[in-house]
C-alpha cells in the first residue's frame, strides 16, 4: 500500500519545482485551503520523529511535549530549510512557547506566521477568526508576492469540504475496508503534506481496491493526539484489536463539516470552529464526553484506548472527566502514553493486552 | 438573605470577627515594638504593616468563609478584569491565591494528591491539582471556601485556567465566563481589543443575569478608580526598590501583592498600600534595607517557589544578596500600569471604559512574547541596577517558563548579565531538590561574585 503513497519529500519538491510555495505548519488548527489558494503548500510538522532527539535542549524544559520537542529539533536539523514559511497556530502554551522562540530567538530567513485559534464558538469568536484568516492571509500574501484570488480561496475550500467529507466515509466504512490500521493510517495521514485533490484522488483509489474486511478483530475507538509511534497499529492489530472511530488530533479532530456561510473567511472559521469537540479550542467536558461517547457507540467500538503524549496539558485535563464520563456509559477505557521518537515501550503493549482481556 | 442569616452573618463576621483580627492586629503591632529575639541579623525586621496585611487577608477570607450566605460568590484568576464583577457586588476569591496559602502552609502535597488520585496528571500545574483536590476533598487552611455561583477566568496568564476553570464549572454546576485573550507575538491591535471587548460585554451580561441586577456606570467608575489607585501605589512601592539598599525585597512583595489580586477595586487595597508608601520611604529616610547589608541586587522571574520563600530570603541574605524586583510583582506594571495609568476615569462612556479594560487587560506580561519579556527583564535589570538574574524554571507553569533558556543565554552572552535557571516547582515540593538548588545557587553567587 506504501507504494501508492508519495513521500512528504517529494511531494513537496514537485511542488516548488513547479513554481509553488511550502509553508511548515505546526499543530493543530489551521485553515488548509487559505495556504492552498496562494499556491502554497502547507506541509504539517507532528515533531518528525527523525530528528537528532538533543537538539531542543538548548531551548527547550524536558516538560515539554515531545511533538514540540522533536518539531524544533527537526527545524534547527534543517529539516525545514527549504520551506518558504512556518506557521504556528496558538492551540496551547506549548504551540505559544514555540512560537515565542522561533520569533524572538532562532536566526532564521523566513516569516513565522501565527494564528490565534479563539477558546469558543460564539458568533463573536468565528468573526475573530475570519479577522485572524485575512490577517494571516496579508501575510502569506507578502511571503508570496502574490495577491489572493477569492474565486480560487473558494475552490480550494470546496476541495477541503470534499477532502473532510471523504476521510469520514473512511472512517464510516473502516470496518469494510481490508487493509491493516497501519495502512489506513499512512492514507489518512498522507493528508499532513497532500494537496486536497490528490489526497482525494489517493483515497478514493484505496477505497475501491480495499474491501471486504475479513473481521475478527475487537473494534476500538483511538483518542489523543497522533499515533506515533505508528507501530502502535502493528501492536493493535497484533493482539487482536483494531481501531475504528478516531478521536486524534491529527485526524478524527481535524474532520471539519462543511459551513453554510457563503462568506468565504467564515467559512474557513466555522469549518474550525464548529469542528470536533477538542481539548485545545476549550470545549465544554461535557461536550467532549459526549462525543466520544456518541463516537465509541456509533462505531460499535467495545473500547476507548487515550493514546497520550507526555506533557500534554490539555489532554490530560479532560482525560479524568472523559475516563468517568465513559464508565458511567458503561464503556472501559485504558489511558497509555508514548513520546513520539521512542519505540513503543513494552509496557503499553502489555496494558493493551490486558485491555483486550476485559474487552472481549 | 433571610433575617437570620443576615444576623447571624453580621454577628459572626461584622462584629465578631472583625473585632478579633483587629485585636490580633493590634497585639501584633504592640509586639512588633519590642524587639524580636529570634530576629535574623541579615534582614530587616518585619515591615510594621505586616500585621494590618495580615489582618486585610484574614479578613478576606473570613468573608469568604460566611460569604456565600449574603452575597453572590465568583471564583476568580489573578489576571481577569474582575472590575465588573467588583461593579456588581460579587465576593471574588482568587483560587491561586489560596493555593499560595496552601503552599505556604505545605499542604499541596496532600492536596493534590486528592486530584491525583481522580486521574489529573502530576505534570499538571499545582495550584490547580491543589485547587481541584481542596474541592473536592473540602480541605483548606482558610477554614472553608464559599461556594461559587460564577466562574471566571481570563486567558492571559495562561490556558490552564480555561481547563480549570471548565473542571470547576462542571463540578459546582454554575455558569464560567471565560475572557479568552489572543497572546501578543508582536503588538496588541485593535482587532484583539475589539474581540476582547466583546468578550467583557457578553460578560457583564452574564454576571448581571446571575448577580440579579444590573451594572450602573457610577458604580464601575468607583471600582475602576478604586482599581487604578491601587496599580499605581503598588507600582510606586516596586518603584521605591530602586533605591539602594532596597527598603523591600521581592520576597517582601510576594506577600504584600495580595492585595493587588485579591482586593483591587476595592478601598481597602488603596488605604493599605497608602500606608505601606509611608513606611517604606521611611525606611529609606532611615537607611534601613531588606538586607541588612546589601552588597549586591538580583532580579527574581517566574513565580515565587511559595514553600521555600523565607529559606531563601535567608540564605542570599546571609551573603548580602537582596531580590529587588522581580518580574511576577511586576504584573501590574510595564505596559499594562501605563494603560491603567491612562484611564479617563472621568468618563461617563462605558464603551471606552471597556475598551481600556480590554487593552489594559491584553497587555498582561503573561500574555506577550517571551521576547517581550527579556525585553522587561533587562530594562528592569537597568532602572534596578541589579547584578544578576534568578530565573525560576517552573516546572508548573509552562508560560512563563518556555523561552527561559534562551532569555538565559542571551542575559548572559550578549549582556554579560549572570544568570542561572534554577529547577523548582511553585507550588509542589516534591519537584524541587533543595541540595541541588543550594548547590545552583552557590556556583551563581560566585560567577556574581566573580563578575568586574
Ligand atoms: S496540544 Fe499537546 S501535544 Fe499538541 S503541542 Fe500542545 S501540549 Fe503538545
Ligand atoms: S502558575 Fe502558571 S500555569 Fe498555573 S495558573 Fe498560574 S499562570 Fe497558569
Amino acid at each position: 500500500m506504501d507504494a501508492t503513497i508519495p513521500s512528504r519529500q517529494k511531494v513537496m519538491k514537485d511542488h516548488k519545482d513547479a513554481g509553488g510555495f511550502t509553508a511548515a505548519v505546526f499543530p493543530i488548527h489551521y485553515p488548509r485551503p487559505l495556504f492552498r489558494a496562494y499556491n502554497v503548500l502547507p506541509v504539517e510538522v507532528w515533531g518528525p520523529p527523525k530528528a537528532d532527539p538533543h537538539l531542543w535542549e538548548a531551548h527547550l524544559q524536558t516538560y515539554t511535549c515531545s511533538v514540540i520537542r522533536n518539531g524544533l529539533s527537526f527545524f534547527i536539523a534543517g529539516g525545514l530549510d527549504g520551506v518558504d514559511m512556518l506557521v504556528v497556530p496558538h492551540c496551547c502554551d506549548t504551540l505559544q512557547g514555540l512560537g515565542s522562540i522561533l520569533q524572538n530567538y532562532l536566526p532564521q530567513n523566513k516569516r513565522v506566521l501565527t494564528l490565534y485559534i479563539p477558546r469558543d464558538s460564539r458568533e463573536i469568536d468565528i468573526n475573530y477568526l475570519a479577522r485572524e484568516m485575512k490577517i494571516l492571509s496579508g501575510r502569506i500574501g507578502e511571503v508570496t508576492g502574490t495577491e489572493l484570488d477569492e474565486s480560487k480561496l473558494i475552490k480550494c475550500i470546496d476541495e477541503e469540504d470534499r477532502s473532510n467529507a471523504i476521510v469520514g466515509r473512511m472512517f464510516q466504512q473502516r470496518t469494510q475496508l481490508s487493509c491493516s490500521d497501519r495502512e489506513f493510517y499512512e492514507i489518512i495521514r498522507s493528508r499532513e503534506y497532500l494537496p486536497a485533490d490528490a489526497f482525494i484522488t489517493l483515497v478514493e483509489g484505496f477505497m475501491a481496491r480495499a474491501k471486504n474486511q475479513d473481521g475478527g478483530r475487537i473494534p476500538v475507538v483511538i483518542s489523543g493526539i497522533i499515533p506515533e509511534p505508528m507501530d502502535i497499529f502493528n501492536s493493535l492489530n497484533g493482539i487482536g484489536l483494531t481501531v475504528v472511530g478516531d478521536d486524534l488530533f491529527t485526524t478524527g479532530r481535524r474532520i471539519y463539516s462543511r459551513s453554510d456561510s457563503t462568506d468565504p473567511w467564515t467559512r474557513m472559521s466555522e469549518m474550525i470552529i464548529k469542528g470536533p469537540p477538542d481539548s485545545t479550542r476549550g470545549n465544554f467536558l461535557t461536550n467532549r464526553v459526549k462525543y466520544l461517547v456518541d463516537l465509541t457507540k456509533e462505531s460499535g467500538a467495545r473500547g476507548v484506548i487515550f493514546y497520550h503524549v507526555k506533557f500534554c496539558e490539555p489532554e490530560q485535563f479532560y482525560y479524568p472527566a472523559l475516563k468517568k464520563g465513559l464508565e458511567n456509559a458503561g464503556i472501559p477505557s485504558v489511558l497509555v502514553e508514548a513520546e513520539i521518537g521512542d519505540p513503543l515501550p513494552g509496557q503499553v503493549v502489555t496494558r493493551l493486552e490486558a485491555f483486550k482481556e476485559v474487552i472481549s | 438573605m433571610s433575617i437570620l442569616s443576615a444576623v447571624s452573618f453580621n454577628w459572626k463576621v461584622n462584629v465578631l470577627g472583625k473585632a478579633f483580627l483587629r485585636f490580633e492586629r493590634r497585639r501584633g503591632e504592640w509586639k512588633m515594638r519590642k524587639p524580636y529575639k529570634k530576629q535574623n541579623p541579615n534582614l530587616a525586621p518585619l515591615l510594621k504593616s505586616v500585621p494590618y496585611l495580615k489582618e486585610l487577608i484574614s479578613t478576606h477570607y473570613l468573608h469568604g468563609r460566611y460569604a456565600d450566605t449574603h452575597k453572590k460568590v465568583a471564583w476568580v484568576t489573578s489576571g481577569a478584569p474582575v472590575e465588573i464583577l467588583k461593579a456588581l457586588d460579587y465576593f471574588t476569591l482568587y483560587p491561586e491565591n489560596h493555593g499560595a496559602v496552601c503552599g505556604v502552609r505545605r499542604q499541596v502535597v496532600e492536596l493534590s494528591g486528592v486530584a491525583e488520585n481522580m486521574g489529573y496528571n502530576r505534570d499538571l500545574c499545582s495550584y490547580a491539582r491543589g485547587d481541584l483536590g481542596s474541592v473536592v476533598s473540602g480541605k483548606t487552611p482558610v477554614g472553608r471556601l464559599p461556594k461559587p455561583d460564577l466562574l471566571f477566568c481570563c486567558t492571559n496568564i495562561c490556558q490552564t485556567v480555561m481547563y480549570w476553570y471548565q473542571v470547576l464549572a462542571d463540578h459546582f454546576k454554575v455558569p464560567l465566563i471565560m475572557i479568552d485573550t489572543p497572546f501578543i507575538y508582536d503588538k496588541v491591535t485593535e482587532h484583539e481589543i475589539e474581540y476582547v471587548k466583546k468578550q467583557l460585554e457578553y460578560a457583564i451580561a452574564t454576571a448581571e443575569r446571575v448577580a440579579g441586577k444590573s451594572i450602573s456606570l457610577k458604580q464601575y467608575k468607583k471600582v475602576g478608580i478604586y482599581a487604578k489607585d491601587a496599580v499605581l501605589l503598588w507600582n510606586e512601592i516596586l518603584d521605591l526598590c530602586k533605591h539602594r539598599p532596597s527598603p523591600i525585597s521581592a520576597f517582601d512583595q510576594f506577600f504584600y501583592m495580595a492585595p493587588i489580586v485579591d482586593m483591587r477595586g476595592e478601598d481597602h487595597a488603596v488605604k493599605f498600600y497608602t500606608q505601606v508608601i509611608a513606611e517604606v520611604k521611611q525606611r529609606i529616610a532611615d537607611g534601613v534595607g531588606a538586607v541588612t547589608n546589601e552588597r549586591k541586587r538580583l532580579l527574581w522571574d517566574n513565580l515565587p517557589i511559595w514553600y521555600e520563600v523565607r529559606r531563601f530570603a535567608e540564605v542570599l541574605a546571609e551573603k548580602g544578596y537582596c531580590i529587588a524586583a522581580s518580574t511576577y510583582t511586576h504584573a501590574w506594571g510595564g505596559d499594562m500600569k501605563h494603560i491603567i495609568e491612562s484611564i479617563d476615569t472621568t468618563k461617563d462612556d462605558m464603551d471606552y471604559l471597556l475598551s481600556m479594560l480590554a487593552s489594559a487587560y491584553l497587555h498582561a506580561i503573561l500574555n506577550q512574547s517571551s521576547g517581550y519579556k527579556l525585553n522587561v527583564m533587562l530594562k528592569m535589570v537597568k532602572e534596578y541596577d541589579l547584578d544578576g538574574v534568578i530565573l525560576h524554571n517552573n516546572r508548573s507553569c509552562k508560560p512563563y517558563s518556555l523561552g527561559q533558556i534562551d532569555q538565559r543565554d542571551r542575559l548572559m552572552n550578549e549582556y554579560g548579565i549572570p544568570t542561572i535557571l534554577l529547577e523548582a516547582d511553585h507550588n509542589d515540593p516534591r519537584s524541587f531538590s533543595e541540595e541541588q538548588a543550594m548547590n545552583r545557587l552557590a556556583a551563581f553567587i560566585e560567577i556574581v561574585e566573580n563578575k568586574k
